[in-house]
């Protein structure tokens, strides 16, 4: 299918860079669960280097409401749920077949919710998001729609690198990647944007904060 | 019993439809929930030869029905020959004047039609009633299948059952037999419909692009679709999901957001075609159903193959007083309400009820249809491991393009509840796989 | 007596923000039938913008387009010159194209304040439907007070009885509602009157084979003084204009029309 509907071009984005964004924030929060188990209370770390804000008055309600709150727009359970909001009105661009693992990864989630060793169903969430991307990958014949979703993966992985403190290597290795793929789609994007990216991971020592702000930048036009 | 490998395997069918998003829109108090629309394993089967009828019937229907709302909007054949009293044509508030003098592309104004139907104990089928404008559900039979097959492989192996699984190819087809040049779209009011799965199961299937009113702009030389460039394509037929009223704010209802502005005069200029054509209304009203055996003598010579539910209208003076006298055995439609809603049985009336009604019918005619209660047969279903039986109807899909052709599947709905007569999944209940024997 | 008018119809519409992906629908063109004969006409856009012309479904010219660019005004002008009153009455070939005109349609559907209007003006004597039309006008010429911004378009036939004021527009709803519960066809009517400084409405009913114009407003005979713009069953099927456009915030509307004969050479 040649041609591509606004709405659907700026869902494709935004599907890539949920899913990202759910992948690595159940990473993080794998760590940062598995520390707590020994040293108690370390989250106020994880919600730092997220740059989201520390509304939890314990650990206890930490491990309940990062991962599960809906009504939290931080929580990992909203991420996913703005993935699936995305991804539902995608059936007729990705596939059946495709969306039905992000589905998959939202009743997984539902389970955890209920579930006392939930790391055991986010193991799941994470195999439904890389089957996801992988038959995203393998499936979707039209390219435009491939490079579309994994532009906004890199978009977020860029961005999440940045509030991570990642190394200049990773960093690097990432706007490589975007650069090489962000003109084989349709996605408007800020070229000056782009070329600063290129020099601000070039730069020593990295400043973060720099490349945060130009990346949150990049497709807001 | 046949079936029971599927039976037994009906949670795997369930599973699976949950995997795939098969869900139901529905507003519980003001909140959008989405609902799995529950599966029951055990089929409707239809003999072929049963089949066969169906399908001369449906055609005939369908064809007929075709025909009136191309006379209606044109030359008003069978109101001159007083065949169907003026009245009922332009007192429906599905009859829409904006669609005067329309023909629409390759003569075809219900492309896809949903004739509802149910079986009588006396072995015959019957029409309820159909749905000219925006039939949904198709889909569900159509997904179902493939998952049944995968569930209970055996099954598929030992019974000759028709595959259904060409819906799609037959809804393209009838897409690009209207279509007047460019692309076909399916255009929805957005994810918020009920029936929102079906819509963007039936684009993905029929590989056209799902739209929402604002990526579709008319210009003066036709309609074109939008994209992120500023590029646009030509569209060349648009199959709408969104219902005549919300269709363009320019010619209908002027609050309209999900339609499309001016689309309706570049489908009077023949620029684009919109499947269901809009101004169908009319034809599948309650009302004008009573007519549709007429019709069916009027433009074919021949006899209807199908009979209706049979049918009184207290408009006619002799049908009034018959109603008067038989009100316990009747049930009584309100012509202006959809969705199984308006739909009350004379038996169930207490005395002052009927008195009311009464008064109401005597002021109202033209407003009510009555018809005596079929008995129609119960189809088994699966309740907490237990067999029991449950009203269903079986909504029959025509699809019209050179000729009318019969899906051979459908949708059958059944109710839940025991003691209710109504199967509109709008209020509760499930489905089951519809199947067309080969031989 | 046939007389020449000069009209000019101005529409301004002016948004506070600007407005864009701008779609406008108009039927500012006045036809030509055997009662008025159009000399001259023209129909100008500001931002000027040419569109597409099609007939609707009621035989009125309309005009639409869409402008994509953003604005500030909107702004459409229709002028020219019409030749009125050729005719007592427009000769109908074939009524039963029409038969929509006979049945309620959603601005003229009856309630009780109709019902009652209806029953009170019954007089059982057997006239033309012409001159029935006239007893009914007179009824709601004398049931109705003339009073502006009292209704609005999208007010019933019902609403306005009810609450016995209102304009041209409901005036002649009202009277399609009554003429209609009597079998009479019934059509509604849009144009212009000599003198007025806003769009006017009025009926036209059949009678004896021949569509006749009744001002019930003004108690008028429509003949040299009107000039016809666009018909419908009522005024929701043929509004002068409509519009759909994306952003404008707020919005302000002004119609000005000016009809007047044209002083003999």
């Amino acid at each position: 299918m040649g041609i591509k509907s606004i709405e659907v071009t700026d869902r494709l984005y935004w599907l890539g860079r949920y899913s990202e964004r759910v992948y690595t924030s159940l990473r993080l929060f794998a760590k940062s669960y598995d520390d707590m188990l020994d040293k108690g209370d370390t989250y106020g770390e994880l919600c730092r280097s997220l740059e989201i804000p520390n509304i939890y008055p314990t650990a206890q309600n930490f491990l309940r409401r990062y991962p599960f709150d809906e009504s939290d727009p931080n929580s990992i359970a909203s991420n996913l749920r703005r993935a699936y909001d995305n991804a539902v009105e995608l059936r007729q661009e990705i596939g059946t077949e495709e969306l039905s693992y992000i589905q998959l990864a939202v009743y997984e989630m539902n389970r955890a919710r209920l579930s006392d060793a939930p790391m055991l169903e986010f193991q799941k969430i994470a195999d439904n998001i890389l089957a996801f991307w992988g038959i995203i990958d393998d499936q979707v014949e039209d390219e435009n729609t491939r490079n579309i979703i994994k532009v906004g993966k890199r978009v977020e992985r860029i961005d999440l690198f940045g509030r991570l403190h990642a190394s200049q290597v990773d960093l690097h290795r990432e706007v490589r990647r975007l650069q090489g793929r962000i003109d084989r789609c349709t996605i408007r994007y800020d070229r000056a944007c782009l070329a600063e990216l290129g020099r601000l991971v070039e730069a020593e020592p990295l400043d973060y904060s720099a490349i945060v702000q130009t990346v949150e930048r990049l497709t807001a036009v | 019993m046949y079936e029971m490998d599927l039976i037994e395997r009906a949670n795997s069918v369930n599973e699976l439809l949950a995997r795939y998003g098969v869900k139901f829109g529905i507003y519980k108090n003001g909140t959008f929930k989405e609902q799995l629309f529950p599966f029951d394993a055990i089929p409707r089967v239809i003999p072929a030869d049963e089949f066969d009828l169906l399908d001369r019937g449906l055609r005939q229907r369908v064809k007929a029905l075709n025909l009136f709302l191309e006379d209606i909007y044109n030359e008003k054949k069978i109101v001159r020959d007083r065949v169907v009293p003026e009245e009922f044509i332009y007192a429906s508030s599905g009859y829409l004047p904006q669609c005067e003098g329309i023909r629409p592309s390759g003569g075809v104004f219900s492309h896809i039609s949903g004739i509802d139907l149910v079986l009588g104990k006396d072995g015959s089928w019957y029409i309820l009633e159909d749905n000219l404008r925006v039939p949904s559900g198709a889909s569900y039979p159509l997904i179902v299948r493939d998952l049944c097959r995968r569930s209970s492989p055996r099954t598929f192996q030992e019974f000759h059952i028709e595959d259904n699984r060409n819906y799609a190819q037959l809804l393209r087809h009838t897409m690009d037999y209207a279509n007047v040049g460019g692309l076909t779209v399916v255009l929805t009011p957005g994810r918020y419909n009920a029936a929102y799965f079906e819509h963007s199961y039936l684009a993905e299937q029929t590989h056209s692009p799902l739209v929402s009113g604002q990526d579709l702009v008319v210009e003066e030389d036709g309609v074109y679709l939008l994209d992120y460039t500023g590029k646009k394509e030509r569209v060349g037929a648009v199959y709408r999901r969104i219902s005549d009223d919300f269709l363009d704010p320019l010619s209908f209802r002027p609050e309209s957001l999900i339609g499309v502005p001016g689309l309706f005069q570049a489908y009077r200029k023949g620029q684009v075609a919109i499947l269901n054509a809009p101004g169908n209304g009319v034809a599948d009203d309650k009302g004008i159903y009573y007519f549709v055996p007429k019709m069916i003598q009027y433009y074919l010579g021949e006899q209807p193959i199908l009979s209706n539910a049979p049918t009184y209208l207290p408009f006619f003076e002799e049908d009034m007083k018959s109603v008067l006298e038989h009100l316990d055995t009747l049930v009584l439609k309100d012509v202006a309400e959809a969705g199984g809603y308006g739909v009350v049985f004379g038996s169930k009336m207490s005395a002052r009820q009927k008195e009311d009604f009464v008064a109401l019918l005597k002021a109202e005619p033209r407003r009510f249809i009555t018809q005596e209660v079929i008995d129609f047969q119960d189809l088994d279903i699966m309740d907490n491991g237990v067999r029991v039986p449950r009203k269903a109807d079986l909504r029959a899909f025509v699809l019209s393009a050179e000729e009318p052709v019969a899906w051979k599947s459908g949708l059958t709905r059944f109710s839940r509840n025991p003691d209710s007569f109504i199967v509109n999944s709008s209020q509760g209940g499930g489905f089951k796989d519809t199947w067309v024997l080969s031989r | 007596m046939a007389e020449t008018l000069c009209y000019a119809y101005e529409l301004n519409l002016r948004f506070s923000r600007p407005a864009h992906d701008h779609s406008y629908l108009l039927r500012l063109s006045p036809p030509s039938n055997e009662g008025q004969q159009v000399l001259e006409q023209r129909l100008e856009l500001s931002p000027s913008h040419q569109g597409a012309e099609t007939a609707d479904a009621f035989g009125n010219c309309c005009r639409y387009g869409h402008i994509v660019r953003s604005h500030q005004q909107f702004q459409s002008v229709a002028a020219g010159r019409v030749r009125t009153g050729l005719s007592d009455g427009v000769a109908e070939p074939d009524p039963v194209r029409w038969g929509m005109m006979k049945s309620p349609s959603p601005y003229t559907r009856p309630g009780p304040h109709l019902l009652a209007l209806s029953r009170r003006l019954a007089d059982g004597r057997d006239r033309s439907p012409l001159e029935r039309a006239w007893a009914l006008a007179q009824g709601v010429h004398s049931e109705l007070t003339y009073c502006p911004q009292v209704t609005d378009p999208r007010t019933t036939a019902e609403e306005a009885l009810a609450l016995g004021e209102g304009v041209c527009q409901d005036y002649a709803h009202i009277l399609l509602a009554l003429c209609r519960l009597e079998g009479i066809p019934a059509r509604y009517a849009a144009g212009m009157l000599v003198g007025e400084g806003a769009s006017h409405a009025w009926v036209e009913v059949l009678s004896q084979g021949r569509w006749y114009g009744l001002d019930p407003t003004n108690l008028l005979p429509v003949r040299e003084q009107h000039i016809l713009l666009a018909r419908g069953r009522d005024g929701g099927d043929c509004p002068l204009n409509r519009g759909s456009f994306l952003g404008g915030g707020d919005q302000l509307q002004t119609v000005r029309v000016s009809v007047h004969p044209v002083t003999a050479p």
